[in-house]
């Protein structure tokens, strides 16, 4: 710091050059450079600083330009602060302040610092020249024990240093040992007596007795909490005199914490003291004013700031009552307001009559003065005003008058219930707060009245419909216009000119756009003192106003009365007449354009001028087209916004996103560089995006939404005329191809108007079928020529049909025309179906007429075949899909040939046969062949019926399969004789096999039981012959048939040749006999009678025999039964042998096959004239006894 | 042919008709074997089957006055007897789960029966 004090160019201060400086500032400069304290050396009047290196450390970054400069502009902040310090030490006050907190800069960075801050004046030839700051670092007692370890060091070692810094100051210095018993040293700057040694009665010399027990209480508490002591307390001088001092001491601790000793100082603040008490009382008064004043300011009736004002004096003054009055002179009356009566008032009346206060107290107030009373007493008789005052129990009072336009018309009492001396102070704030009362109340009621006329006119002021404002014309410097203020504003004003809240606010700062053009004309008017009436557009407002000025009031104010009438929409409506009509005529023009047919350039073209020529909006227009796929946009007219478009936003983006997207380009390096532009899509009604229209501003621009609609009434425009294009060039692909199509088809195709129903086109085709030309048929109205030609039956329904596709139906209808030529009828089937235009609006009508005559009379003479033929027929597609079946066949199933239709005939077939019929139909397909067989259900009788069913497939000239033609056959009957057939191919088979079996095993017994082969031929053909009659009576039975039993004996009876006198037959004829049972009985009979012949009755002349049989319905088991009797008589019975081996082979039969096979109970006896056979057997269930007759 | 005799092999013998039956057995009987029958019904079969405890062997005919055996033939089956069927019937009648079963057709062979059964019963 050394080195940067002797650099420093001092010139430029108030200590001139560094040569020229006293002894005395050089010698304290260089003390304070040497000084181990921070400190701060302020020199003369202006308070040049001059620092330390300790001080650098809180000058912080005022370092260095802080050297050399004056301390207040270095520290402004706290200037006012350090003014105060200031002063008292330039008077020759030394203060110090402890514990002061200061932001210290150390080691490069800040941190708090503790500090005790002296300030002391310098002297020069006995006057104050300059301040010496010394900062003592007591951060030690912040940062505990460290600092604690060398504190008392650090004293002794600044032992000297301290000294001369003490001799610099004008405080008494003092030190205390620990417990402040002795005073160890006082320097007491010669208004004390010095003591340099141990002083035990310090206390008896310095102190008054009446502080030494406070005194005693202050160091105790010191000494307990190690803290600084810090005491007010008046010390006894050398000369007797006692002054207050101010009084601090800090313990010096040793390295074990404990209190070495105090080291204290002592400042004179006898003449402050004396001071701060006046002031304080003065304070205190001024303080009392200003809140009374704030109060009454605060209250909001003069009711509330009497009874406010009345209650803060009565309390102030230690009062009983305050009471105001208002003095009515001509009525007599004082009209006492509710006021303020202390804790125990006695109530007041409210009006009093001043004759009542008649005497000197009236009198005297009427005159302007304060009247008092200190003690009223016992008031003296004829003082009737004192007794007035003392009847509410007063003894003292004041009484302030208060005045207006000359009269007495108030009062302010105050008043003690005892006798009171009343000090000056008082008076005059009584009399202060009165006036300020009375003040207050007169504003008040002016300030009500006033605002009852405000009101009234605030009323009118918003109420009119015109905007209204008052300005106050603002000049520059060089007395130009400027600006302008707005004093007033009404509601229409706000809503007119948009500006809310203007009262009290500048144009400048509310529409800073438009505030230099009103200026002017404001300025003109205010100058002139003209009025004036414009229309003017403030474009930052985007509105129109009319506007009427005249000035206002004194010239000197330079205001102006402003009227202000919102015609935006006047004039709004002006321009957008103009533009309509405009835009209409080149709307038009564009039409026309693209319906004469010129290139969509030029129409297209017609539309993007009248952008460009739209005056000033600086912009131009832009048409692309989509391809059908939407997939390019071709530019078309207009100034492209450039070839980097499409792949930004581009048409595309735009077509697709909202109304209006909007795309920034780049500024192009060639051509006219559009800054800013939106994208409109160019959409059919339908909503089919064909293009984009890009509006294009040369200047930055923000979209107005005029522009914005007169884009998209373009974009909408454009869209017609491209769809108009696209359109023809669609109708020329297509009507190209139908013609090609039509002029080949065998068809009628034919396109009609969807409006009038003209046929506009017809195909060769017409001519063939309706043997009309085209040019007859097209002639006058058509459709009507057309329906005419239908016959009358079918004509509603066509009509009717045509209706329907006008709605937008496709339809198919079939109907019969008359030929005009020829009078024959044609059988026509239509396809009609709606055309329509890109929007979707039905403009046509297509139709495709075919000739079905040909078809329908086939048909015809099929289904009359068909319906004839006793088969059941249908027609069937694909795999067994039937689509329509005879009525026969409804007939037999009962089933329609709707409910037939499809597979419903497989309802009809068996469950069973299901099955196989569907996999006949998956051959079908195949071979082109169908055929099954199938039981189909009679619905009539409810029983099933076997069917053949057999289809061909017809097929195309391609040879695809079209249709089946099917028919089923009854077959049932056949089948049913192919049946039984089958079972009687096998029973013969069965029996022929059986039959040989039976016959060889007759051979076997008969070859066995005979003698020679002539005995065998004779036997074996006359069994072979009894077998074969036998198989000739079951041969020629059906099913149903049954052998009886007479025809069986008579047969084998017959074949005997027996005489018929030896034979007596006797039962009943007609008992059938069970088939399986014939054989073998006619077998067991043929031997009985074989035998009878050879050995017995009907071989001998006088033999005999009786068959007698007869039928018991229900024998054994239930069944019906047969019971034969064969007795023989009048035989000569030959020997046993030759019996028992001639009948061998019959008895065998008869006992045992005939129960083995036949179930049958026999019996065998040879009698002594002849054979007894008994047989009975179970026959036929089928025998009923009314068909067995005798 | 001397270890193929039906040396008291107990054969069930089941044809209605009479004479076939009777030759069948004499045939039969001839080759040693105990005969059980014949019975010439269905049901006089099955009550023959059930009351028999030991047969060794069966031949039956298929159509019994128009009752056909095959309940009767099943009923052997579950007991492991071998048999054969005779009938004049074509052998496309007969049940496919007899299709094993060997089939003679009438008038039988006795001799071709005797042995076939032999053959069955020794195998």
């Amino acid at each position: 710091m050394a080195r940067l004090v002797e650099q420093h160019d001092w010139s430029a201060t108030a200590l001139g050059r560094r040569a020229g400086w006293s002894a005395v500032l050089s010698a304290t400069v260089q003390m304070v450079l040497d000084h181990g304290f921070p400190s701060l050396l302020l020199w003369g009047r202006d308070l040049v600083q001059i620092y330390n290196d300790g001080f650098r450390d809180l000058m912080g970054e005022r370092h260095p330009d802080g050297l050399g400069k004056q301390t207040h502009d270095c520290w402004p902040e706290r200037k006012s602060a350090n003014q105060q310090i200031y002063d008292r030490v330039w008077k020759g006050e030394s203060l110090t302040f402890e514990d002061q907190k200061l932001p210290v800069t150390r080691h490069a960075g800040t941190e708090e610092g503790w500090f005790t801050l002296t300030y002391g004046p310098i002297r020069e030839a006995g006057r104050v020249v300059g301040i010496l700051v010394t900062a003592c670092d007591t951060s030690r007692a912040h940062h505990a024990a460290r600092a604690r370890d060398d504190a008392a060091k650090r004293v002794s070692e600044s032992e000297a240093r301290f000294r001369s810094f003490v001799n610099s100051g004008a405080d008494i210095v003092y030190r205390m040992n620990a417990d402040w018993t002795q005073m160890r040293q006082i320097d007491g700057r010669r208004a004390f007596s010095d003591t340099a040694g141990q002083n035990r009665n310090w206390r008896d010399e310095y102190l008054l007795p009446e502080d030494r027990a406070q005194m005693q209480q202050a160091i105790g508490r010191a000494m307990r909490t190690q803290q600084p002591f810090d005491a007010e307390h008046r010390m006894r001088r050398a000369d007797g005199s006692v002054r207050w001092v101010h009084s601090r001491a800090v313990p010096v601790l040793g390295p074990d914490g404990a209190i070495l000793e105090w080291l204290g100082t002592a400042s004179d603040i006898t003449e402050s003291r004396l001071i701060e008490e006046g002031l304080r009382a003065s304070r205190e008064n001024e303080a009392f004013l200003q809140s009374l004043s704030d109060r009454l300011h605060a209250a909001e009736t003069p009711e509330a700031m009497i009874a406010e004002a009345s209650r803060m004096l009565g309390e102030k003054l230690g009062a009983t009552w305050a009471r105001f009055a208002e003095i009515d002179e001509e009525a007599g009356l004082a009209h006492f307001r509710p006021g303020w009566g202390g804790v125990r008032g006695p109530t007041h009346p409210a009006i009093l009559r001043l004759s009542e206060f008649g005497g000197p107290l009236l009198a005297e107030l009427r005159t302007g003065r304060t009247v008092r009373f200190d003690d009223i007493g016992e008031p003296p008789r004829g003082r009737s005003d004192l007794l007035a005052l003392a009847a509410p129990g007063m003894r003292s009072g004041l009484c302030v008058p208060l005045f207006q336009d000359g009269g007495l018309v108030a009062i302010l009492n105050v008043h003690h219930a005892a006798a009171h001396v009343w000090q000056p102070g008082e008076e005059s704030l009584a009399e202060t707060a009165a006036e300020r009362l009375w003040s207050a109340l007169g504003r008040a009621r002016a300030e009500a009245a006033r605002r009852k006329s405000e009101a009234r006119y605030r009323e009118f002021f918003n109420s009119i419909d015109e905007g209204f404002c008052i300005v106050e014309l603002l000049f520059d410097p060089a007395g130009e216009p400027a600006d302008f203020r707005f004093v007033e504003s009404n509601m229409a004003f706000a809503r007119q000119t948009g500006l809310e809240d203007a009262t009290g606010t500048r144009l400048s700062a509310l529409a800073p756009e438009h505030a230099e053009y009103w200026r002017q004309i404001r300025a003109r008017i205010a100058r002139t003192g003209r009025t004036a009436r414009f229309e003017q557009q403030a474009v930052a407002l985007g509105r129109w106003f009319d506007v009427y000025a005249f000035p206002s009031g004194d010239p000197r104010e330079h205001r102006l009365c402003i009227l202000v009438n919102d015609i935006t929409r006047r004039k709004l409506h002006e321009e957008l007449l103009w533009e309509r009509e405009s835009w209409l005529a080149a709307q038009k023009e564009a039409f026309r354009t693209a319906m004469n047919g010129a290139a969509p350039e030029e129409s297209l073209g017609k539309l993007t001028r009248f952008v460009s020529e739209q005056k000033g909006w600086g912009c131009r227009g832009a048409f692309h087209i989509a391809d059908p796929e939407h997939a390019e946009f071709r530019h078309v007219i207009g100034n492209s916004p450039g070839p980097d478009l499409p792949r930004q936003a581009g048409p595309r983006g735009a077509a697709r996103d909202e109304i209006g997207a909007e795309f920034v380009t780049e500024p192009a390096t060639s051509g006219p560089a559009h800054r800013r532009g939106w994208f409109f899509p160019v959409e059919t009604a339908a909503g089919k995006s064909v293009g984009s229209f890009a509006l294009c501003f040369d200047e930055p621009h923000r979209m107005q939404a005029r522009e914005r609609q007169l884009a998209s009434a373009i974009a909408q425009a454009g869209s017609i005329i491209i769809s108009h294009y696209q359109e023809a060039s669609e109708r020329g692909r297509v009507e190209e191809r139908l013609r090609q199509f039509g002029e080949a088809s065998q068809d009628v195709i034919w396109i009609r108007d969807a409006e009038r129903l003209q046929w506009q086109y017809l195909t060769p085709a017409f001519e063939t079928i309706y043997g009309l030309t085209r040019e007859e048929a097209l002639q006058g109205n058509n459709y009507r020529s057309w329906l005419d030609l239908i016959l009358p039956e079918d004509r509603p329904r066509a009509e009717q049909m045509i209706a329907r596709v006008r709605r937008g139906d496709h339809v198919t209808f079939e109907y019969r025309v008359r030929r005009p030529a020829d009078g024959t009828i044609r059988w026509l089937r239509s396809t009609d179906f709606p055309i329509t235009d890109g929007s979707g609006r039905i403009t046509m009508i297509g139709g495709i007429g075919h000739d079905l005559t040909e078809s329908h009379e086939m048909e015809k003479r099929l289904t009359t075949l068909l319906e004839g033929i006793p088969q059941l027929v249908w027609r069937a597609v694909g795999q067994g899909r039937w689509t329509w079946s005879s009525p026969q066949w409804a007939v037999y199933t009962g089933l329609s040939a709707r409910e037939s239709a499809g597979r419903g005939w497989l309802q009809a077939l068996h469950p069973e046969d299901r099955e196989a019929a569907l996999q006949s139909w998956d051959q079908a397909g195949r071979t082109g062949i169908l055929e099954f067989e199938g039981r189909i259900r009679h619905q009539p009788s409810q029983s099933y019926r076997w069917f053949q069913t057999r289809a061909t497939a017809l097929r195309d000239q391609g040879g695809t399969i079209i249709e089946w033609l099917g028919t089923s056959t009854d077959i049932d009957d056949n089948r049913m004789l192919q049946d039984r057939q089958r079972i009687l191919v096998a029973e013969l088979q069965h029996r022929t096999r059986n039959i040989m079996g039976v016959v060889r095993s007759l051979a076997d017994k008969t070859s066995r039981a005979s003698a020679s082969l002539a005995d065998f031929r004779a036997g074996f053909h006359d069994r072979l012959d009894a077998l074969a009659r036998v198989q000739s009576l079951l041969s020629r039975l059906d099913d149903l048939d049954r052998v009886t039993f007479d025809e069986l004996i008579a047969t084998e009876l017959a074949a005997m040749d027996v005489s018929p006198q030896t034979v007596t037959l006797d039962g009943p004829k007609g008992i059938r006999l069970r088939s399986s049972t014939v054989q073998t009985l006619a077998m067991a009979l043929h031997e009985l009678a074989t035998n009878a012949v050879k050995y017995g009755a009907l071989g001998q002349p006088r033999g005999r025999l009786s068959i007698v049989w007869r039928f018991e319905p229900a024998g054994a088991e239930g069944k019906p039964w047969l019971h034969i009797d064969w007795r023989e008589s009048g035989v000569e019975m030959p020997s046993m042998d030759t019996l028992a081996r001639r009948s061998g082979q019959g008895r065998e039969l008869i006992e045992r096959a005939l129960p083995y096979q036949l179930s049958a109970k026999t019996s065998y006896t040879l009698g002594r004239d002849g054979v007894h056979c008994a047989m009975s057997l179970p026959v036929s269930s089928t025998n009923h006894p009314v068909d067995i007759h005798d | 042919m001397t270890d193929r005799t039906l040396n008291q092999c107990r054969i069930l013998v089941v044809e209605d008709e009479y004479l076939l039956a009777a030759e069948l057995c004499h045939e039969l009987a001839e080759a040693s074997a105990v005969i059980l029958g014949p019975v010439g019904s269905l049901a006089g079969a099955i009550d023959l089957i059930h009351a028999e405890e030991r047969i060794d062997g069966a031949v039956l005919d298929i159509n019994l006055r128009g009752e056909m055996v095959f309940p009767a033939a099943d009923l052997l089956t579950q007991r492991d007897v071998p048999m054969l069927f005779t009938t004049g019937y074509d052998p496309s009648i007969i049940p496919p789960r007899f299709a094993h079963v060997v089939c003679c057709g009438k008038p039988a062979d006795l001799d071709l029966i005797t042995s076939i059964m032999g053959r069955l019963i020794h195998d």
